[in-house]
């Protein structure tokens, strides 16, 4: 008796999977059509790198070298002479080799000023791995092209359509500022 | 690699569009090698998963090198694995393609000053495309492996050779008599 | 600063090439599968109606005239089986992409329509490997050896009443002999390449499917007892009043389970375990050799089930609607239904290849000789013995 009830059980066992994989004939995929539509990523997320110059085209960064110092797998390279005319350093040489960095983010961490960043250009495959020892003109031109950038110091800034650098609003910057600021408002009102 | 094997396109009109249509069909149809080596094999998988879902494009794993196209070599490259993995390229069935993922097979990465890395892939195989990121996202596999599809369906790119591997590379050399590999 | 000047474009973007799924066109997809279907339709009716009809109409139908007849017929069936192999390979791969929640191939082609031609172009131009220590002839010729053995089950398949190129009184002993055949091109391919996983590959696949080719011909057996002929137009013909699922269930079970495991298809796919033998007995395999393993797979994938449906699904039977048996018009509606049934057996092998996992060897042995055989042999014995009291 003990042998048929293991068939039968057997059996049902194998039509309960066989129902469940046919149920899953009709659930939507959650694919992403990658090419067609670019995915959203989170301001947050570290894809590639930029340096970030002001409004006025001047440079952001003031050639303190911490980026250098903090960067572990040491791919960042700085050349910096003193300003003439002023107080602070000049930028001579300032690359980063894309290739060997691990999107750690220490770099973005260290700066004081925000102005190497992180930002979500995650496209970056290449035929030819030249393209990727960024140099400053590079790094410009990537921070001139994204629209959103993320350093821990000034949280998530945005490009507005006319070219100016805002803040995001609270419900887009990353670690719960908006859910920080909620609870405030409930005891107020 | 042309029509029969040869290194240019035919100048043939025939033959010329004949060539055109296999490399459409190889660009279309490329089939990874089922091979892994560090932690960037995670986001590989994660391609070929419902979100991503490289397989839209005609590719799947194929677990045997003779009926692979494509090697995606996905990790960390020491000295003793080059061997194998030249090995398994040699294995595969012309024509075949090479994408390295990743910054340590594309330069060593945060290993690139160990004693037993070897500091780009591209110094044992002939690389087509490479991804940076440590690891890149899934859909910027997808993105290398669609670079890939341009360039063999490209008349011209697809001509453009991968800088000549020699053969010799010392991390490829067999250990020495005292059985330790030479030192580069 | 660079020793090699660097590229002045840097972003590279893949061109947006294929088929936009954002720009979906439902009737152009459908398009594209009806045509397949429908030319498989077309080649069938080609074969069995238009051929002959051609011959007969030219006043050529003896002598060489027939065998040249014959030899066109095949060629056609030939094309037939390089449909079957197209459309189950793109049906499976979306079938799977379905069941696993994603899309399967898409891009090329009206929803993925011409992907497996793109696949099969490619193959053709990949090169063709011998490996050092493989035995040259034999390599060469065990994928031949395959595709023709499962290519020659064609020959007494009847797709409809009177279509079918041998409708001899010995098919079931021709379809035993030959699908025994197509074990040795697995088993000659794996102990040729001279390479130890595809020799593990072949032993495996020698292993199993000579124990199921014993329920297997026994199953045979049972049909042939119940319907009292080894004809498969007869065995057709007597199921005009009952299919033979009904009084034969138990048979109907075992030759699932039995084709499952000759097919080599989850959950029996030892031969080519993907996770044990890299991919089994053809491992030395590629190109247009392997594309020949494959044919032959797929071609048997359609077979298998078309013999469900001629032993115990009453073959081509079906309502006519008052066409005149024998007419063309009757061929095509039979055959209409003929491949409708089979392609049902066809989703179901599908469905449980989607579903099930892969058995342990030995396991696969024993459910062979201590289940299958014994309820093969009391499945005949029960045939016979209502045959007896019923008829
Ligand atoms: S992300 Fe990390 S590895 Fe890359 S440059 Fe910054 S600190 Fe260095
Ligand atoms: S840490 Fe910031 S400010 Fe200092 S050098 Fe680096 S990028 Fe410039
Ligand atoms: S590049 Fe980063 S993620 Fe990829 S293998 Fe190397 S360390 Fe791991």
């Amino acid at each position: 008796m003990s042998l048929l009830q293991e068939v039968w059980q057997a059996v049902k066992a194998i039509g309960t999977g066989m129902a469940t994989v046919h149920k899953r004939v009709y659930e939507d995929a959650p694919t992403e059509f990658y090419p067609y539509v670019k995915p959203d990523l989170p301001p947050v997320s570290v894809q590639s790198l930029a340096l970030v110059e002001n409004e006025d085209g001047s440079e952001r960064c003031i050639v303190c070298l911490q980026c250098e110092r903090a960067c572990p797998a040491q791919v960042i390279t700085i050349e910096r002479h003193r300003n003439p005319e002023g107080k602070g350093f000049l930028i001579d040489r300032f690359d980063i080799d894309l290739v060997n960095c691990m999107y750690c983010a220490a770099c973005v961490e260290a700066c004081p000023v925000s102005s190497i960043v992180t930002i979500q250009d995650f496209e970056m495959s290449t035929y030819d791995l030249q393209t990727l020892k960024a140099d400053i003109d590079f790094l410009h031109e990537q921070a001139r092209r994204a629209r959103q950038w993320y350093s821990p110091k000034f949280g998530v800034e945005l490009r507005t359509e006319d070219g100016r650098i805002e803040k995001a609003p609270p419900e887009m910057q990353p670690g719960g500022l908006a859910e920080l600021l909620k609870p405030a408002e409930e005891v107020d009102s | 690699m042309g029509l029969l094997g040869s290194d240019e396109r035919p100048r043939d009109i025939i033959l010329g569009t004949l060539d055109d249509l296999i490399n459409m069909a190889r660009s279309r149809s490329m089939w990874p090698l089922t091979f892994g080596i560090a932690c960037c094999a995670i986001e590989m998988m994660a391609t070929w998963d419902p979100k991503i879902d490289a397989d839209r494009f005609g590719m799947f794993f194929r677990n045997t090198p003779r009926q692979a196209d494509v090697m995606i070599v996905s990790g960390t490259v020491n000295k003793k694995l080059a061997k194998r993995l030249r090995r398994l390229y040699d294995q595969m069935a012309e024509p075949k393609w090479v994408i390295s993922m990743g910054a340590c097979a594309n330069q060593g990465g945060p290993f690139r000053q160990g004693y037993s890395v070897v500091e780009g892939v591209d110094k044992i195989v002939p690389v087509d495309v490479y991804i940076p990121g440590c690891p890149p996202r899934p859909e910027a596999l997808l993105q290398a492996l669609l670079l890939l599809r341009d360039k063999i369906a490209d008349r011209e790119l697809r001509y453009q050779k991968p800088r000549e591997i020699p053969a010799d590379y010392d991390v490829l050399a067999e250990p020495g008599k005292d059985g330790r590999l030479p030192v580069l | 600063m660079n020793p090699i000047p660097i590229p002045e474009d840097r972003h590279f973007r893949p061109r947006l090439l294929g088929y936009d799924p954002q720009k979906s066109r439902p009737w152009l997809e459908r398009l594209v599968y009806s045509a397949y279907v429908f030319v498989f339709w077309l080649i069938v009716i080609g074969t069995y109606a238009g051929v002959p009809a051609l011959f007969e109409a030219l006043g050529w139908n003896a002598g060489w005239g027939f065998v040249l007849m014959r030899a066109l017929q095949v060629v056609l069936l030939f094309l037939l089986s390089a449909v079957i192999a197209l459309l189950l390979i793109l049906v499976l791969r979306k079938y799977l992409g379905k069941v696993q929640e994603r899309y399967g191939p898409m891009h090329y082609g009206p929803a993925g329509g011409i992907q497996t031609v793109f696949d099969a172009l490619k193959l053709l131009a990949k090169e063709d490997f011998v490996p050092a220590a493989a035995d040259v002839l034999t390599f060469r010729l065990a994928p031949a050896v395959t595709f023709v053995a499962s290519f020659a089950m064609f020959a007494v398949v009847p797709f409809a009443s009177g279509w079918v190129l041998a409708d001899t009184n010995v098919g079931l002993i021709y379809l035993i002999a030959v699908s025994t055949l197509s074990a040795y091109g697995v088993l000659l391919g794996g102990v040729s390449s001279g390479n130890k996983w595809a020799l593990i590959g072949a032993l495996r696949a020698g292993a199993q499917m000579v124990s199921y080719e014993i329920p297997l011909a026994l199953v045979f057996l049972t049909v042939a007892v119940w319907a009292g002929s080894l004809s498969l137009g007869r065995i057709v013909d007597a199921q005009l009043g009952l299919w033979n699922v009904l009084p034969l269930a138990l048979s109907f079970v075992l030759y699932v389970i039995a084709s499952l495991a000759e097919l080599k298809h989850i959950p029996f796919d030892f031969p080519e375990a993907e996770s044990e033998l890299i991919a089994g007995y053809n491992v030395e395999y590629s190109g247009m050799s392997f594309a020949f393993f494959f044919l032959a797979e797929f071609v048997e994938l359609f077979l298998l089930p078309a013999l469900i449906v001629v032993f115990f699904f009453g073959g081509w039977h079906g309502p006519l609607f008052g066409l005149e048996p024998g007419s063309l018009a009757a061929g095509a509606l039979e055959s209409l239904y003929f491949t409708v049934k089979t392609a049902v057996w066809v989703w179901i092998f599908l469905w449980i290849r989607a579903t099930l996992p892969r058995y342990r060897d030995d396991q696969l042995m024993e459910f062979a000789w201590k289940a299958m055989i014994p309820l093969a042999l009391f499945g005949l014995v029960l045939a016979a013995y209502l045959r007896l009291i019923w008829r």
